[in-house]
């Protein structure tokens, strides 16, 4: 059995990399890649799961990491905006503006990169109830829905 | 961040979970976390020392039909539930319940055992007359002991577990997911909102099985107004008496046929003739109704009065 208390070191799988930090086992996944790993991406909201700007994959699925201890996720495989490198999706939201302030947007991001993923197809009732998950709020979600249009012709393109 | 200062465990076994719980006073049994983690974070009146992480116990990830059974593991994640069709009402209730991100780590055991009131997940269950298996620490040192009991027997608003009871996986006879069903689900900003009013109804051959969440402090279903409604559906009499929902009561987008969402706009009681005192009826036999700043008490009533009639409307 794994027994972790006070300040421990962990291993992360981050972005393809192994990553080690000294953490407490209340340290959420969130605090860890802002303030100890530096990873700004993921980005800190309500703390309360409802906004999903701090949303990152954890195994391919959309998570929000702000309800995650760090000590949670050894062994598991984390991807952060910082990971996706000129994703089909982050190039859809650049050229259909589907952002404002941007906050939200690596969230949104992170979240649309999985829907499409498992929704290569486009579906409007997936779609929404996928992308109700975050929260924009500066910016009307057309923008965001064009995108995910875009993203998925991108992606199916010989 | 969670101020408090927590020891993490992280056992292989049932087993191992209870003893580890035993010797950590104070331990939470943690699986998805969604509620630990928030809670936690905001009040120090949290009381957090130890969590013990049953994520990995392989028992309480079962997801497959044995002995009858369809057997769900207590540490499924919503989503993984959903995603499968093994029992479309309780996919179509799951759901509703959160956003797609969060149901990726709330857990079955989780909805049914965490604070918050609504417990929808609760709903299909208590209808399917599903089996709990669990495991509690012994008494005087002695090994840990598993029971397989009715959930209805110890569901009372909640699940109602020793200390350091562990939920370890659930049970479902194979005809329930078979059988015709209903469920209605109404909100008050949005899709992603807790319910003001949750409705899971199904025929099982002999009668109609209604439990209901959001309308009352807690989730249940009751025995009398199960044969009271049975009755009803029984000697309904001619089709015009339980008149069909209305366009926006069935609206094609809703995310399940008879899903979230089903009662849009017209929340307004419907009921002609001889249906309204006998809705009525059945209301107050659900018990007083919950009134918040979400919604009054009449709203509610409304609303569920519509839902059961909906319902029936399906079933029928």
């Amino acid at each position: 059995m794994k027994e972790l208390s006070g300040i421990a070191e962990i291993v992360l799988r981050i972005n393809g990399e192994e990553r080690r930090a000294a953490v407490r086992p209340g340290d959420t996944l969130l605090r860890v890649l802002r303030e100890k790993l530096g990873l700004t991406g993921a980005k800190c909201g309500c703390e309360n799961g409802d906004c999903g700007a701090c949303t990152v994959l954890l195994d391919g699925k959309p998570v929000k990491s702000c309800m995650i201890l760090a000590v949670e996720c050894e062994d598991a495989a984390v991807t952060t905006i910082e990971g996706l490198r000129n994703h089909p999706v982050q190039q859809a939201f650049a050229e259909e503006n589907g952002f404002q302030c941007g906050f939200c947007t690596p969230g949104m991001i992170l979240n649309a990169a999985a829907l499409v993923e498992a929704h290569p197809e486009p579906d409007d009732a997936t779609d929404r109830e996928w992308m109700q998950s975050n929260l924009c709020r500066c910016t009307g979600y057309e923008g965001i829905r064009n995108a995910l249009a875009a993203a998925r012709r991108k992606a199916s393109a010989p | 961040m969670i101020a408090a200062d927590v020891v993490y465990l992280r056992p292989d076994t049932a087993e191992e979970a209870v003893d580890a719980w035993r010797r950590h006073a104070g331990a939470r049994y943690l699986a998805g976390g969604t509620e630990i983690a928030t809670a936690a974070r905001r009040t120090a009146a949290f009381d957090l020392r130890a969590c013990i992480d049953v994520k990995r116990i392989p028992e309480a990830n079962v997801h497959e039909i044995c002995g009858g059974c369809l057997r769900l593991g207590a540490a499924l994640t919503l989503s993984d539930v959903a995603e499968g069709d093994s029992f479309p009402l309780l996919n179509a209730v799951l759901r509703g319940i959160a956003d797609r991100t969060v149901r990726n780590r709330l857990t079955l055991g989780g909805n049914l055992a965490g604070l918050l009131p609504y417990r929808e997940a609760a709903l299909p269950l208590l209808l399917a007359d599903a089996t709990v298996l669990t495991v509690a620490p012994g008494a005087d040192d002695r090994p840990p002991v598993r029971q397989e009991r009715p959930l209805r027997a110890i569901f009372d608003k909640r699940l109602v577990l020793a200390p350091g009871e562990l939920v370890l996986s659930f049970c479902v006879p194979l005809e329930a997911p078979e059988w015709p069903w209903s469920h209605y689900r109404r909100t008050r900003t949005g899709e992603v909102d807790y319910p003001l009013v949750t409705v899971a109804m199904v025929h099982d051959g002999a009668g109609i099985r209604f439990a209901v969440s959001g309308a009352h402090p807690y989730p249940f279903r009751s025995d009398a107004v199960d044969a009271r409604l049975t009755e009803w559906f029984a000697t309904r009499g001619s089709e015009e008496e339980i008149p069909p929902p209305s366009a926006a009561q069935s609206e094609p987008d809703s995310p399940t046929a008879q899903g979230r969402g089903g009662l849009k706009s017209n929340t307004e009681p419907q009921a002609r003739g001889g249906l309204e005192p006998e809705l009525e009826a059945i209301v107050a036999a659900l018990g007083p109704l919950r009134a918040d700043a979400r919604a009054s008490l009449e709203y509610r009533g409304a609303l569920l009065k519509n839902m059961i009639r909906a319902g029936l409307e399906d079933l029928a």
